[in-house]
């Protein structure tokens, strides 16, 4: 639950809290440290501006409000006294091929696949990733209904 | 198949085991603690320590060796190749112009230019200027090859740096509502990507806007001076040659030799 309105101590304090689970799911989503990071540095900033609803799950909002940024604008941004992460873009691809989630993901789109993580790692239900990103119930269960066919069928193809 | 709780748990048990980057990178602002403005004058008081020092030291070897004949000359395949923007002289050095400190003692704030750079100031018709107070371009290109600028943007690789009045708005309010990232010129959603930094020291919102289609993407910084904000914005396109030696890496570095009043 967040307060408003928040003081720029508060925000940092609760994204602080919510960094690596939301980091580690937009690592999953995007396979790209450096996107992840920049993307859950648009979410920060955006929480600046204007703070989720008081009601607003934080891990979901972060995570929805990064995924949009990441896919609204592929470009790296420019870095000056950025702090890049230290971890290799291929570390983490290879990463994900050797774990099971990785190839199950693998065959998603960027959309199914943030909203199978939503889901699945992060816990939202149905309800809540509609809202999160600002589609029907309907849209996600179709949505997370394909992914697990797809899943299912790799799942399959892999025994 | 897949039980739902079974791959809940998979999930979990897997994700979290991906790495997460060291604490201090985790806020946008936080990162560096340092000054980017102290940074960028140490480097750019080393890189002239260093160009000083090795142009005196080929200044007194060409010295030496004007008074005795030359007796084994490089083949002219053999001399070193210079990198743009320095250029080799006949005896086969590479010599780069010393760094420009630019100072706009009117406005408060000093940058950092390649040494082959120069500034433009931009005359603003008085019907025209509507709340801008002042607008130097930095270009590396030659007087005779300058382009055009139009009322908002430069050309593409040079620095375009504007101070206006303003009117009570935040960085954040201009960057999306008086930029290239204006609702009205990029549709809400689209190409327009906002973030904080810090660039001379100080918070700044940095905005990437894409122009549809093309390979080109104007980058703006923002930054709050009392009654004024200091926008400085380059433009990136591949399809457009830079001068010689320039990259968005040149650009990035006179934005972070920023120093302000």
């Amino acid at each position: 639950m967040v307060p408003t309105p928040i003081t720029r101590e508060r925000w940092e304090e609760l994204y602080r809290q919510e960094f690596a689970r939301v980091y580690r799911a937009l690592l999953a989503v995007l396979r790209d440290p450096d996107r992840a990071l920049d993307a859950l540095h648009d979410a920060f900033a955006a929480g600046l501006r204007r703070p989720p609803a008081v009601d607003a799950d934080l891990s979901g909002w972060l995570f929805v409000v990064a995924v949009r940024a990441a896919r609204r604008f592929p470009l790296p941004l420019p870095r000056l006294d950025r702090a890049r992460t230290p971890i290799a873009k291929d570390e983490i691809a290879e990463l994900l091929d050797r774990m099971e989630v990785g190839r199950l993901l693998a065959g998603l789109s960027q959309r199914q696949r943030a909203m199978v993580v939503a889901q699945y790692y992060l816990g939202l239900d149905h309800r809540e990733i509609a809202r999160q990103f600002g589609v029907k119930t309907g849209t996600v269960s179709a949505t997370l209904a394909q992914a697990k066919a797809r899943m299912r069928a790799e799942v399959r193809n892999a025994s | 198949m897949l039980p739902e709780l079974s791959i809940e748990r998979v999930f979990r048990r897997e994700i979290d085991t991906l790495p997460v980057p060291p604490e201090r990178s985790w806020v946008p602002t936080e990162r560096g603690a340092h000054s980017v403005a102290l940074s960028a004058a140490v480097i750019a008081g080393a890189a002239l320590l260093v160009i000083a020092a090795v142009s005196s030291v080929l200044d007194v070897s060409d010295a030496a060796s004007a008074q005795r004949p030359r007796l084994i000359g490089f083949p002219p395949n053999a001399l070193p190749r210079c990198t743009p923007p320095a250029t080799q002289t006949p005896s086969g050095r590479c010599v780069a112009p010393v760094p420009i400190a630019y100072r706009n003692q009117a406005y408060g704030y000093n940058l950092v230019i390649p040494g082959e750079w120069h500034d433009v100031q931009i005359q603003i018709p008085p019907q025209r200027a509507g709340g801008l107070l002042d607008r130097q371009v930095f270009t590396g290109r030659a007087a005779s090859d300058w382009l055009m600028v139009t009322d908002t943007t430069a050309a593409a690789w040079d620095l375009d740096v504007q101070v206006w009045d303003r009117r009570g708005l935040s960085a954040t309010e201009w960057s999306y509502t008086l930029g290239p990232c204006d609702h009205a010129v990029v549709s809400f959603g689209g190409h327009c990507q906002s973030t904080t930094g810090r660039v001379g020291g100080v918070d700044a919102i940095i905005t990437t806007v894409a122009v549809g289609g093309n390979p080109a993407y104007t980058v703006s910084y923002y930054i709050e001076r009392g009654d004024r904000i200091l926008i400085l914005r380059y433009v990136i396109n591949t399809n457009a040659a830079p001068p010689a030696g320039v990259n968005e890496e040149t650009l990035q570095r006179i934005v972070a030799s920023l120093g302000l009043d």
